[in-house]
């Protein structure tokens, strides 16, 4: 009784002043973090920029999207492309009868302007092309220095998002100059427009995309997205309105237990997971090609000894350390090869793949490979090395990360059965980076893989991002010439800079062969499981049409190439028709 | 004295002011009873570190009392056992910050001028420090293993704000006529502020203590997340923290997972404060005779 | 007395100079403490990219470029004048994450928020507070007594964004009264500022829920140190001669009981109106509200120096005349007090 007067007082409060929102025909509710004006801004080449994540291909289109399943890419503002071997070039042709959103056309221009912007802020891309030129007002022709592999300097050059010359134009031409005049980007007058740049402020977001941004129509609490009508594929999309709401994990789940989002990419929880199950949502989970893995000091005895990795990944059941992560949104790695298990087929061969050893769950190996260094279990059961020292170590995870911090909870546990005994050390998110770059930790919860097509950007995360001298410091440490038994003398880094250079694939993959076996063997890191998102879904209050489980579009790397675009792009989500 | 004697002072007379107020009686059973659970409780109570895949996020059963966890581990071992250092170090920081305080608020305001003026300084500068930057800065020159040092940390960076409050009150009661008369009779400065002046305040300060105490609960959680000392998911603080990031509020499976420690928190609170119903009337003396 | 030793031995003056001295140091404690702290904007940056969206390096470098032309090296003392210099001139910089972002428009577009928000809670809390309070104690041992105290004591000991994101999902999602989206930010979509009607009434039915966080979270604290503080003065013997001089009930209350009570309450009241300028980082992120809180726990974990320190300032500022204004209040509440007296 007092529960209903207090409703009924709260209600007349709050529906009485509220302005009610009127049921828009085809509306889709999504979710995004961003930052709202005057923090968040429409450069979108700098910091803090609004872009709303997996919508963003909606209002500012790229060339093309990748299709992770087939491994093929889907034409957008570009309609083909080719890579000529012997001038390196690569050429792209543009789609004509293009409009942007304030009515101009869409040309080789924007594309020409796009990229030197990208010039100025030292985008990875121009490590291997050096010129950009618009052949014709539909053609854009890059050239090469370095030759790249095509799936390479197809990802840097397709799939990003093309900015308007009328907004962008101004600064581009002024880098172009400036490179004709031979300055480069460590020239005073490159460094001095690059400043000014960084503190551009355009004031929309204007793109060639199926939906508007209207600045007017962003609070800190939500954006909201009309259709524009003159979109080129305008018959194809099937809503009208767009409301993306923002908020990190724990503010937006709210939204989803009352059914007021459609979907959502965030990284929820396996309790919240099971709420939104009890309530009939279902929850899609494509990979993420990415997962924890246990970083070693190399700078700490024993644990610079390959065996010693080798007892680790074999002592710890990564089986239960996966599921009581993240539930089944987490998949412990059978290969072990430090690349996604997704991708290990489109780059290992089935001979290399029996080589693998999978170090499934196996105490009684991992015992052996430590006694057979001369280590022995002490009398409180934990191990000492042969140098007479215990092992004993912290293990560094970010503290906030749910899922990895239950990870690390779960390994020390398991570890400290095994006789290594482990304590958890967590660390506020936003230092755990630093930590490991500066080498303060013994052990600690780092990720793997990258969530790219080419096996190249996976080694790079795993050998070189936390290591001496390619990360941000030293790191773990880990030296990268290395002499194994599966492949003989290797350097490393080597390997993976060559790994993404060239044109012959099957070089590469012989490349990323070695790598595999190398790590295998080696153990630099020991990977846990792979992330796959566990994104909800609602059918049936405002959107229905979602591809049934086990479709090749839920392949796609959510934060990569983002399947909710396409499905909206391409006609497949529609409004549930009253 | 004989023995029956000694006994009855030490036990049977407090006991009996204590249950004057049954409420009170109650609060300080229910206090004992979380005190014992905390430090003897483990010895009884093992904790559960075993991993139960299928036992995850298990709702109130007669096995696990209050559930299980994210491994499928029993929650109330984790309550019985997370209590210990917790305690321990609110205890201790909210003692430290509260007798600084006392000492240094209730001497600011009776000695008044030149000692008023630097004391107040220094409490304003460490009231204004940010705090949080501070102890980020700390966290990266020491690595405890003990959560005790904990407490000092946060009793030295506590005691600011309840010390002006302390002020305030002095500064009305130094012009009361019991103390004008105290200080005729040259009874010196200790002795009014301590004897005369400070049981005047009892009651305020042993809230504030109280308070105190649970402020220390949840601030050693961010000592914790900045790496000062080791991760242990069952210190109560902590354990929120860690069910919240889990989700664990919005599943009714897990909603123990969060509740439980908040509820220990709680109740700890609640029967401390609750306790001093019976202390009252030896605070306040002239409360007794009714109004 | 000369002159100069009459200002000099005057209370305010010393105030004042001690105030300007401590605002002084803080200000430059606080620069070197928050540059002291382990990790610097870019690595944050590019390690959360790496950690939470599984980017490669390459492409986080890319997203992170334009914090790649700060200057983070030069020697930690020349920045400090630099900074020092700035800001007497009421420049405090530019944001670091957001470059063309100046700090002082973000503080003027999240601070009346904040102040609106915490600043209304803050009333209606302590006015509740202390009531209740007071009877409590008036009535103590009895039924009123115990459910009042026993309240405030678990209230007190829930966190705050606990309290706000049950609210948010009892009423929008167990009860469904109102649309959770309607529940967050400070504005509808599409409501232009002004002084018009919509507009007034529109922020305060966003404000509403954050406010009642805020009263429920806090109430406890006032209610249970204002008990605690007027048991103190009714045993004071001038209350028992108000009483036995024949004074009204109500007169003994606020006259004698309520004023002397309050004194240490009042002292924390001014101190957390100083602090809510910082507001709370947790209940405006639960509820999307774009107060100085939120802005200075993002500043906090991206490492934005400018934004930081600013907001940091601010809120020393606020406590510092806070405290100013409640010495010198003391003795409009009980005339006894002489402050500044030696004794």
């Amino acid at each position: 009784m007092g529960k209903k007067f207090l409703a009924s007082l709260i209600s007349i409060l709050l529906i009485v002043t509220l302005t009610p929102f009127a049921f828009a025909a085809g509306q889709f509710n999504g979710a995004w973090p961003y930052s709202p004006p005057p923090v968040g801004h429409y450069n979108t080449y700098v910091t803090n920029n609004i872009n709303l994540g997996a919508y963003w291909d909606l209002i500012q289109q790229p060339l093309a999207i990748y299709l992770w399943a087939d491994a093929k890419w889907m034409p957008l503002l570009a309609t083909r492309w080719q890579l000529n071997k012997n001038t390196n070039d690569f050429r792209v042709y543009l789609r004509k009868g293009v409009k942007w959103q304030d009515g101009k056309t869409f040309a080789a221009k924007d594309v020409v302007t796009t990229f030197y912007l990208g010039y100025l802020m030292n985008w990875a891309v121009w490590r291997y092309i050096d010129e950009v030129k618009a052949i014709d007002d539909y053609t854009v022709n890059l050239h090469m220095a370095v030759p790249a592999a095509p799936m390479v300097i197809e990802r840097y050059v397709l799939r990003e998002r093309i900015r308007p010359a009328v907004d962008y134009g101004e600064y581009a031409s002024q880098v172009i100059n400036l490179l004709k005049q031979g300055k480069t980007r460590d020239s005073d007058e490159m460094k001095k427009l690059r400043v000014e740049f960084d503190q551009f402020r355009p004031e929309r977001l204007l793109g060639t995309g199926p939906f508007i941004l209207d600045p007017k129509n962003l609070t800190e609490s939500e954006a909201t997205l009309v259709k524009f009508d003159s979109y080129w594929d305008a018959e194809k999309i099937k809503f009208d309105k767009l409301r993306i709401f923002n908020g990190e994990t724990p503010v937006v789940t709210p939204l989803v237990l009352a059914k007021e989002v459609d979907f959502a990419t965030h990284g929820f929880p396996p309790a919240t997971e099971k709420q939104f199950k009890e309530l009939g949502i279902r929850i899609i989970r494509p990979p993420i090609y990415t997962g924890p893995a246990i970083y070693f000091n190399y700078n700490i005895y024993p644990l610079d000894v390959k065996e010693v990795r080798q007892a680790i990944a074999y002592a710890i059941k990564k089986e239960e350390n996966a599921f009581v992560s993240l539930g089944e949104s987490a998949k412990r790695q059978i290969y072990m090869a430090g690349l996604s298990d997704n991708l290990v087929p489109q780059w290992i061969s089935a001979p290399t793949l029996k080589k693998l050893n999978q170090y499934n769950y196996n105490v009684e190996q991992a015992a052996k490979l430590l006694t057979g260094l001369g280590f022995k279990k002490g009398p409180d059961g934990i191990w000492v090395t042969d140098k007479g020292t215990k092992m004993e170590y912290e293990l560094l995870v970010p503290a906030e990360y749910a899922d990895w911090s239950a990870a690390a909870e779960n390994a020390a546990e398991q570890l400290t059965k095994f006789g290594i005994k482990t304590t958890v050390r967590g660390i506020t998110y936003s230092q755990h980076p630093t930590e490991v770059w500066q080498g303060r930790f013994q052990m600690a919860i780092a990720g793997w893989g990258a969530a790219h097509p080419h096996a190249h950007f996976s080694y790079y995360a795993d050998l070189v991002t936390y290591n001496y001298p390619g990360g941000m410091g030293p790191g773990m440490n880990f030296p990268l010439t290395q002499t194994t038994k599966s492949v003989g003398k290797v350097d490393l880094d080597k390997l993976v800079t060559q790994s993404a250079e060239g044109y012959d694939i099957r070089a590469q993959r012989q490349i990323v062969e070695k790598l595999a076996l190398a790590f295998n063997e080696l153990l630099p890191i020991v990977p846990l499981w792979e992330r796959y998102g566990n994104n909800p879904a609602v059918d049936g209050v405002r959107v229905t049409g979602w591809p049934k489980e086990g479709d090749p579009i839920y392949k796609q790397a959510p934060y990569a190439d983002n399947f909710i675009a396409i499905l909206i792009l391409n006609g497949t989500l529609k409004p549930v028709t009253k | 004295m004989s023995l029956k004697h000694i006994l009855k002072s030490i036990f049977i007379e407090p006991l009996a002011l204590i249950s004057r107020d049954k409420a009170g009686l109650i609060g300080f059973i229910i206090l004992v009873g979380i005190l014992f659970m905390s430090f003897i409780g483990p010895y009884f109570v093992k904790l559960d570190t075993e991993v139960k895949l299928d036992k995850i996020y298990q709702f109130p059963s007669r096995e696990h009392i209050l559930g299980t966890d994210n491994q499928g581990r029993d929650i109330f071992s984790q309550i019985v056992n997370g209590g210990k250092d917790v305690i321990i170090v609110a205890f201790l920081a909210g003692l430290i910050s509260t007798l600084i305080a006392v000492t240094l608020g209730s001497l600011s305001a009776y000695a008044g001028g030149i000692t008023d003026t630097i004391i107040m300084f220094i409490t304003e500068i460490i009231l204004t420090i940010p705090q949080f930057p501070l102890l980020a800065v700390l966290a990266a020159f020491i690595r405890l293993t003990n959560p005790t040092m904990l407490a000092l940390i946060i009793g030295f960076l506590g005691w600011p704000a309840l010390a002006r409050a302390i002020r305030a009150q002095v500064l009305s009661i130094r012009e009361r006529d019991y103390i004008e008369a105290a200080r005729v009779l040259d009874l010196g400065r200790a002795h009014i502020i301590f004897s005369e002046i400070l049981p005047n305040m009892l009651s305020y300060i042993v809230i504030s203590f109280i308070m105190a105490m649970t402020g220390a609960v949840y601030s050693q959680v961010g000592l914790i997340i900045l790496g000062l000392v080791p991760f242990y998911g069952h210190n109560w603080g902590l354990m929120i923290q860690l069910a919240w990031t889990r989700g664990a509020i919005f599943y009714k499976g897990s909603i123990f997972y969060i509740l439980s420690p908040i509820i220990a928190i709680a109740l700890f609170q609640w029967s401390a404060i609750t306790f001093t119903r019976s202390l009252e009337g030896i605070f306040n003396p002239r409360l007794r005779t009714g109004e | 007395m000369s002159r100069f030793k009459r200002i000099a031995s005057n209370y305010i003056f010393i105030r004042v100079v001690r105030a300007l001295l401590t605002v002084f140091i803080v200000a430059t404690l606080t620069f070197f403490i928050v540059r002291l702290m382990p990790g610097n904007p870019v690595e944050i940056y590019i390690g959360q990219l790496i950690s939470q969206y599984g980017m490669s390096f390459q492409d986080a470098k890319n997203a992170a470029a334009a914090l790649f032309s700060l200057d983070l090296d030069a020697p930690l003392f020349e920045q400090y004048l630099h900074y020092m210099r700035n800001l007497s001139r009421g420049d405090f910089g530019v944001s670091f994450l957001s470059q063309g972002t100046p700090v002082s428009t973000m503080i003027v577009a999240y601070l009346p928020w904040t102040i609106f928000s915490v600043g209304i809670s803050i009333l209606i809390s302590f006015s509740l507070g202390i009531i209740l309070g007071m009877i409590a104690a008036y009535r103590r041992g009895g039924f009123f007594d115990l459910i009042t105290s026993t309240i405030a004591a678990i209230l007190s000991a829930i966190p705050n964004y606990l309290i706000g994101i049950l609210l948010l999902i009892i009423i929008g999602v167990q009860l469904g009264l109102i649309p959770v989206s309607a529940m967050r930010g400070t504005v509808s979509p599409g409501i232009t500022p002004g002084f018009t009607w919509t507009f007034i009434k529109d922020i305060f039915s966003h404000a509403l829920l954050p406010i009642l966080t805020y009263v429920i979270s806090t109430i406890g604290g006032w209610i249970l140190s204002m008990k605690s503080s007027t048991l103190n003065t009714l045993g004071e013997d001038y209350v028992t001669v108000a009483k036995a001089r024949g004074l009204s009930e109500m007169r003994i209350i606020f006259s004698y009981v309520g004023r002397n009570a309050i004194l240490p309450l009042f002292t924390s009241l001014t101190m957390q109106m100083g602090f809510l300028m910082g507001g709370s980082a947790l209940i405006e992120s639960i509820f999307v509200y774009k107060g100085i809180g939120w802005a200075l726990g993002a500043s906090i974990s991206q490492r934005d120096y400018p934004v930081m320190q600013a907001v940091f300032l601010i809120i020393t500022v606020a406590v510092i005349v806070a405290n100013f204004i409640a010495d010198s209040f003391y003795s409009k509440l009980d005339p006894r007090i002489k402050v500044g007296g030696e004794q």
